[in-house]
């Protein structure tokens, strides 16, 4: 009687205790999207690549009312909307994608190590309804992993080795010490308080042999605010979905309802009869529908903005409390407008939102852009006085662009914030030294004084047929945008440089506005138009060659460098990018070749990136941050270049980089405008309409410290220091066959966001070189 | 005779699917009626476009074809009855963000007949 007992005391025991070797850890999937199962609604749901899963232990997960001991439960690590909520999927699939020891595809290698010693217990052992030496011989249960929170050693525990970040040597959390397990961008840290510094684990696994074996105390819940090694600040701007749904044009929703999936047989027969199976792996040119990039689809909490964290991060647009933002207060000396402003504006329009952070963040970082200047007896008097960026300044700011983004049914108001901030046309007060020729000299003269004042350039553009002309824009019937349109219509902006005329307040401004919101609603419209094309000629209304839920983010992509290199340019440059890719193979260019009226002949595109397709890397449904590596590579080598994809040396001047970095650029400039605009705040903002994915970040990091700290320090001359930026700074070797970059400087420069400031073109000439390097140079490093 | 009237069928067919965008460019350099140039100019638009199409249909690889095509295509998107000549000309580089001096075949032989409806 006492055996059985016993037995069954031994079975209640073991049930409570068997655990998985996974429990507290994270999985992250880098490559491919994870279908898992709510749990709550019982509906599968698939998370795009990058996401982060936190592995439950079976002591949670047996509190779930299904729960199922052949399943594994997960909650979102970094996903907004999903707090709280529980994912499940089954031990034989999770065998399956995890390819058992050998990691899979789910995990990203920065967990292996973290994993390796959970991998060997789980698949060391017999399954689950085996007993678990380490739970069956243990007093305590299991403690779930919980980051930021305080921890004792047990005190008769090993001690747990740890790093220290700046001199690289071993320290120990001591038996019967406190600790905290931080988790940041993917890494997890040791903290031992009082001491603030972050210690590097030297083996992942000992802390969860630790929390597995329930060797640690649970205490409070701990916030940091003073990183001692540098590390960047809660990602701004950060969020893992569109903030709200595209304004998705006809063609496009048409286009959308056929869903993502891998080609059929029959596909593939009719891709082939297109002449599109020149090399024979059509299905290896499509993501397979587990693995196509994807949000979470029918769900209401994806719309919530979070970053990889779990963070709320507010949407342009979000209403903030007042006395938050530290407007300046005006004086005599710059007060230019501020009578003229105080009568255009209503109390309602000092109802503070988001948006007037990021306007004031990027005033506030953009001064010299802004000076005073006064108009007298209709003449300009410019002074070097900074503009006043007064309260009355960002809520007129504020009002116009939302009110005018409102008159554009493809527009929105956070695409237009970023490029306020930093491109010409859109500039809140553009200073501009154009130069015009005056005594037979070419000088410099101040151009605008005033808000949202507009180039020569724009103003000559009042012209275009898509200014005004119904067939090319799509106004909203309001009074606003009818008074907008029939202002340029019926009284258009002198094309004499007269800044005073065009600067009144507040009919001048908007009709500068309306410009330049006209052509980017334009520009926008070309980019669909551009899209739809493509998709029609290669894959019609089959198989989707651009990811559905991406299209907006590339739609803004292109128009922002349509702003930049021309949509002529532009619609070119797609149109043989892509059919270089489809037709490169096919054959080498031998048929007839136009010459140019100079005679010269003219040699263009290059007929070995049809490699390039179907890559791991580059394949159907092509999204957003794929199509701009390999589009920003193109047009940096193809631009200006008549290479015909032979011998072109990546040093050269004459390769438009300017075009070929203008997005990496940009991304650049956003991100700084989302921190500026978070620190103003204190608060986590995204400026523009999407956030800018920490990966891109960090990437951009590692090349600005790559080309600051080696390309410009080892090389004297331009062309080597280029040469330099062309290698891979993960990969490039130095003389001695050895690694340039350790990881730790890899690492340092990832975490420096220093380096964002500093990211001007020839800094990340590598990004728009590499990406399509061999397919011009030959060199792949 | 069969045979003959094939091949004059065949050299017609051929014909009718040609398209030699620089020759109409030459033709219409020879041609004074503004308003023919228009519509001619209307027309290689059209033609050019179907062009694209084809090109991109074709099992082939015809990248400066492709790109010619691509240039005049927005070369040809301005055009317009009493079109402004300073006005096109401020288009077309603002389209290409390029000196005018730079732009690619066929702006220069396209130029002249341009020219010849523009104020």
């Amino acid at each position: 009687m006492i055996k059985i007992i016993g037995f069954l005391l031994y079975l209640l025991v073991f049930q409570a205790w068997a655990e998985t070797p996974f429990a507290g850890l994270i999985i992250e999937s880098p490559n491919e999207s994870i279908s898992l199962r709510d749990e709550a609604s019982k509906q599968v749901v698939t998370f795009s690549k990058g996401v982060k899963l936190l592995v439950l232990s079976n002591k949670e997960a047996r509190l779930l009312p299904d729960y199922d001991d052949e399943r594994y439960y997960y909650k979102v690590a970094n996903r907004s909307g999903y707090e709280g909520r529980v994912f499940s999927l089954n031990d034989g699939t999770f065998d399956k994608v995890t390819q058992k020891g050998k990691f899979g595809n789910w995990m990203a290698s920065k967990y292996i190590s973290e994993y390796k010693a959970a991998f060997d217990a789980k698949y060391a052992q017999p399954k689950k309804s085996a007993p678990i030496a380490v739970s069956a011989t243990k007093d305590t249960a299991s403690v779930v992993l919980e980051y930021n929170r305080d921890y004792k050693l047990n005190n008769d525990e090993t001690p747990i080795r740890v790093i220290d970040p700046v001199t690289k040597k071993p320290k120990y959390v001591e038996p019967g010490a406190d600790f905290h397990v931080l988790k940041s961008r993917g890494e997890t840290f040791i903290v031992m308080p009082p001491d603030k510094t972050r210690y590097q684990p030297y083996n992942l696994s000992d802390i969860s042999k630790v929390f597995a074996k329930g060797a640690v105390v649970p205490g409070k819940f701990v916030t940091y605010d003073e990183p001692v090694i540098p590390k960047r600040e809660p990602a701004a701007g950060k969020r893992s979905t569109s903030p709200k749904p595209p304004k998705a044009e006809a063609a496009d929703q048409q286009l959308s309802k056929k869903a993502e999936v891998t080609p059929t047989v029959e596909d593939s027969a009719w891709l082939a009869e297109k002449g599109l199976n020149f090399v024979d792996r059509i299905a290896n040119t499509f993501r397979s529908e587990e693995t196509a990039p994807s949000s979470p689809v029918n769900n209401e909490n994806e719309k919530a903005n979070c970053d990889i964290e779990g963070n709320q991060v507010d949407a342009i647009g979000k209403p903030i409390a007042p006395g938050k933002l530290p407007y300046k207060k005006c004086d005599a000396e710059d007060d230019y407008v501020e009578p003229e402003l105080a009568k255009l504006l209503s109390p309602d329009d000092f109802k503070e939102t988001t948006l007037h952070a990021c306007i004031l963040a990027g005033l506030k970082s953009t001064p010299k852009n802004m000076r005073v200047a006064r108009c007298e007896n209709g003449e300009k008097v410019s002074s070097d006085t900074p503009a006043c960026a007064s309260q009355n300044y960002v809520a007129l700011i504020a009002k116009e662009l939302k009110l005018m983004a409102e008159c554009f049914k493809n527009v929105e108001v956070s695409e237009l914030v970023p490029m306020a901030n930093v491109e010409s046309k859109f500039n809140f007060n553009a200073y501009n030294m154009n130069k015009i020729w005056k005594n037979g000299q070419r000088v410099n003269v101040l151009n605008a004084s005033s808000l949202l004042q507009s180039t020569q350039v724009l103003i000559d553009s009042q012209e275009q047929a898509y200014i005004s002309d119904p067939n090319f824009i799509d106004l909203k019937d309001t009074p606003y945008c009818k008074a907008a349109i029939n202002g340029i219509i019926n009284s258009p902006l002198s094309d004499e440089r007269n800044v005073c005329e065009r600067t009144s307040l507040p009919s001048g401004m908007r009709k500068n506005l309306y410009i330049a919101t006209a052509q980017h609603s334009y520009h926008k419209r070309l980019s669909q138009e551009i899209l739809t094309n493509i998709q029609a000629e290669y894959f019609g209304d089959r198989l989707n060659i651009f990811n559905d839920e991406e299209k907006e983010k590339i739609r803004i992509s292109l128009a922002k460098l349509m702003h930049n290199r021309g949509m002529g340019s532009v619609e070119k440059m797609m149109n043989m990018f892509f059919y270089d890719l489809f037709h490169g193979g096919m054959s080498e260019a031998q048929g007839k070749t136009r010459t140019n009226y100079n005679g010269s002949t003219v040699r263009h595109g290059n007929s070995r990136i049809y490699k390039l397709w179907g890559r791991p890397g580059f394949k159907a449904p092509i999204g957003h941050e794929e199509f701009i590596k390999y589009f920003s590579s193109y047009v940096f080598y193809e631009n200006k270049t008549k290479s015909h994809g032979k011998n072109v040396d990546v040093s050269s001047d004459k390769l438009d980089d300017e075009g070929g970095t203008y997005i990496h650029q940009m991304s650049c400039q956003e991100e700084l405008l989302n921190k500026k605009a978070s620190k103003l705040l204190k608060k986590d903002v995204i400026c523009g309409h999407d956030p800018i994915p920490e990966e891109r970040m960090e990437k951009t990091q590692v090349e600005v410290g790559w080309y600051i700290n080696v390309c410009d320090r080892d090389n004297k001359g331009i062309s080597s220091k280029r040469l330099c930026t062309s290698k891979d700074p993960y990969k490039a070797k130095d003389s001695d066959g050895q690694r340039r970059l350790s990881d730790a400087m890899i690492r340092k420069y990832r975490d420096s966001e220093r380096y964002l400031n500093l990211c001007g073109r020839e800094q990340i000439r590598g990004m728009a070189s590499r990406p399509l390097k061999e397919f011009y140079t030959g060199d792949s490093d | 005779m069969k045979s003959i009237i094939f091949l004059f069928s065949i050299i017609l067919i051929t014909n009718a699917y040609a398209f030699e965008p620089d020759l109409v460019i030459e033709k219409l350099k020879r041609e004074d009626n503004p308003a023919v140039v228009l519509s001619q100019l209307k027309q290689l638009q059209k033609d050019n476009i179907a062009y694209i199409k084809k090109l991109h249909s074709e099992r082939s690889y015809e990248p400066d074809l492709m790109a010619y095509s691509l240039t005049l295509k927005a070369l040809l998107r301005p055009v317009k009855k009493d079109i402004g000549c300073q006005y096109y000309v401020d288009v077309i580089k603002d389209s290409f963000k390029a000196e005018w001096s730079e732009l690619d075949n066929p702006t220069h032989d396209l130029w002249p007949v341009i020219q010849k409806i523009c104020k």
